[in-house]
């Protein structure tokens, strides 16, 4: 047994050598849990995170449940508040992620706010929202009709037919062209579910039903090598343009064949490092305004203050050209 | 003689577990001495009530010998605590609420019971089918949503400290835990779960009526898995259809850290009290020290086989 402490006691000298080293600092902690570790999209926000720390002079914490359990990012969110780091951002799970320690986080006056994922009703301080579900149903739109004109036939190809967050980008698509292109004509949306292969197939049933289609719009991003792989095996590359919300990494491939076009989403180091410059104002005590100056940034960001809102800004578009510079 | 050394071997447990969790508070006050608050304590406490109470199920079911494992117990609490806000939206007086958490589970428990004793089936096989079901009900009952709408009244209940006690701790956990350990060190009730895990074969010839008792306890493991997703409730204020995801292998580990042998017959809860005080010290260290958290699961691997191994190593030298 003896054997035992003494070796708990080398260890722990050990590691407490290093980390006196990595605590020695006293800048401004701003700490931001994911739903899950280890997946691209989040580790995309990590870098952009660690971006902005660097360039704002705070510490950046990164921790986040191994799977996507509320409980657990719960634990990582009260460890944090026990730990009295000076904000902290999440990209909720679900309200229950944060709503039992937003008191507990106001009572060591810590700057408890969202990222990605928001929880509305629960006293966070601000949601720094990636894009509106507007701002993605409009942007696909217009970036359509510049490449195949305002009279042609869209056909639309989404996930399942219950998803609110899909539904609502196909509401916003067929509004836009309503009200901007009333020539363009987008065709009734089809449903794929979950799976690729449904997705193609559905494709090319529109293809054939449809000669005269110039584009269609994978809506889910499970349907978008569906989508691609079928433009490609009906030998359309050219003649018809697929489109989509799906990351750089699903899309590459299609992009640079030229099934794709281009795609729609917003870019997570971007949202990572404005989730920190967030951080960092809320510490500093500093309001939002209507629309705030952020380094790094081309356009201003937007603040909503009725809702709370801190909006990313439009979409970005992903083409074979800009492609590479994402990886996530 | 028997009594004798199980009573050594869980000694030796405890005295095991007391200093690991030496060890990890003496290396939390070397690296981070600000973590020495009573709000870590509340956190601590917080973050075992729901772990304690399943862990106790499992580990009597564990006890109770005849192969009993109950990997259902996390399907349990996502479906106790659905089914407890489903009825509350179908207009159930919200006072019910806890009674009916804690009746689902039991429900729900025996069940397992049922196809274990009455039906024959490997309990590893039967509550793996079960664990699929209920979780697998939960998330088709909600469509995956959580459901909100607990009572304001349960929330303050459940989010209430005293004296850095959480309420649902002090309230629940505690007295399930000494009611447990008395029935089991002072009652004949308590002997026969020992005598069965032991030698199911001699329990049955001296007339203990093994299938029921297994019954019971399949039982009582799925009613405190309810009083765990009623904790969950008064806790996070919503009803996650996944509530109970990982439960399963986490009671599992703090049944066996808490020196339940797997064979049934042998340990006692005031180990698995111990493990699961052990385990989220631990969690919350390493979630302090801002450890990666792929790095705790594989820390704690490490503790269990660490463990058991100087459990089986000490029974040798014997």
């Amino acid at each position: 047994m003896l054997k035992h402490i003494r070796k708990a006691l080398a260890v722990s000298a050990l590691s407490f050598a290093v980390s006196s080293a990595a605590f020695a600092q006293d800048k401004p902690k701003v700490a931001f849990v994911p739903q899950l570790i280890g997946i691209p999209y989040f580790n995309a926000m990590e870098a952009g995170g660690n971006r902005a720390a660097k360039e704002l002079g705070v510490d950046f914490i990164y921790s986040g449940p191994v799977d996507t359990n509320p409980v657990d990012q719960l634990q990582i969110v009260q460890n944090l508040i026990d730990q009295g780091v000076n904000a902290i951002s999440v990209s909720v799970l679900d309200a229950s992620s944060i709503a039992p320690v937003v008191a507990a986080a106001e009572a060591k006056n810590i700057k408890l706010f969202t990222s990605d994922s928001d929880a509305p009703d629960s006293g966070r301080a601000v949601y720094v929202a990636q894009a509106t579900d507007e701002g993605l149903g409009a942007t696909i739109i217009d970036e359509l009709v510049k490449r195949v004109g305002e009279e042609a036939k869209i056909g639309i190809v989404s996930g399942e037919a219950t998803a609110s967050n899909l539904n609502a980008w196909i509401g916003f698509m067929q509004k836009q062209a309503s009200a901007k292109y009333p020539k363009l004509q987008l065709l009734e949306p089809q449903y794929a579910g979950g799976t690729a292969e449904r997705a193609a197939q559905i494709s090319g049933d529109l293809m054939a039903a449809n000669p005269d289609i110039k584009a269609i719009i994978a809506v889910a991003s499970t349907t978008c090598p569906g989508v691609a792989q079928a433009i490609e095996t009906a030998g359309k590359i050219g003649a018809v343009i697929g489109a989509g919300y799906c990351s750089p990494n699903t899309a590459r491939s299609y992009l640079k064949s030229g099934a794709f076009g281009f795609t729609v989403l917003w870019d997570p180091a971007q949202l990572g490092y404005l989730t920190v410059w967030a951080g960092k104002q809320l510490i500093d005590g500093k309001a939002f305004e209507a629309e705030n100056k952020v380094p790094g940034f081309d356009n201003p960001v937007t603040y909503d203050a009725t809702k709370g809102i801190l909006l990313l800004g439009p979409p970005a578009v992903f083409t074979a050209e800009n492609v590479d510079k994402f990886d996530f | 003689m028997n009594r004798i050394r199980n009573l050594q071997g869980s000694t030796l447990v405890l005295t095991l577990l007391a200093l690991l969790w030496v060890v990890v508070v003496f290396v939390l006050l070397v690296l981070k001495p600000s973590v020495f608050s009573l709000a870590t304590v509340t956190t601590i406490l917080q973050f075992s009530t729901i772990l304690a109470l399943v862990s106790l199920g499992q580990a009597i079911v564990v006890m109770a010998g005849g192969a009993g494992i109950d990997l259902s117990v996390g399907g349990i609490v996502s479906l106790s605590a659905i089914f407890g806000m489903l009825a509350l939206k179908a207009g159930l007086p919200s006072f019910l609420l806890p009674a009916t958490c804690v009746f689902a589970g039991a429900v729900l428990g025996a069940f397992n019971g049922i196809l274990v004793t009455r039906l024959s089936i490997l309990p590893l096989i039967a509550t793996l089918g079960t664990f699929f079901i209920y979780s697998g009900l939960a998330l088709a009952l909600t469509g995956g949503a959580a459901q909100s709408g607990v009572p304001g009244w349960l929330l303050i209940w459940g989010r209430s400290v005293f004296s850095s006690i959480p309420a649902p701790f002090l309230t629940i956990a505690i007295p399930v835990f000494a009611i447990a350990g008395i029935v089991l060190m002072w009652t004949a009730w308590g002997r026969w779960i020992y005598a069965i895990g032991f030698n199911e074969r001699s329990a049955h010839l001296v007339g203990i009526p093994v299938d029921r008792a297994r019954l019971i306890l399949y039982g009582l493991s799925g009613a405190l898995s309810g009083a765990a997703a009623l904790i969950s409730l008064a806790w996070l204020g919503s009803g996650r259809p996944n509530i109970g995801q990982n439960l399963e292998l986490e009671s599992l580990t703090a049944a066996m850290l808490g020196g339940i042998a797997i064979s049934g017959g042998r340990g006692g809860v005031g180990g698995v009290f111990a493990a699961v005080i052990l385990l989220v010290t631990l969690k919350t260290g390493l979630l302090q020290l801002n450890v990666n958290t792929v790095w705790q699961l594989g820390i704690v691997g490490a503790l269990l086989v660490f463990v058991l191994l100087a459990d089986r190593l000490s029974q040798r030298w014997r």
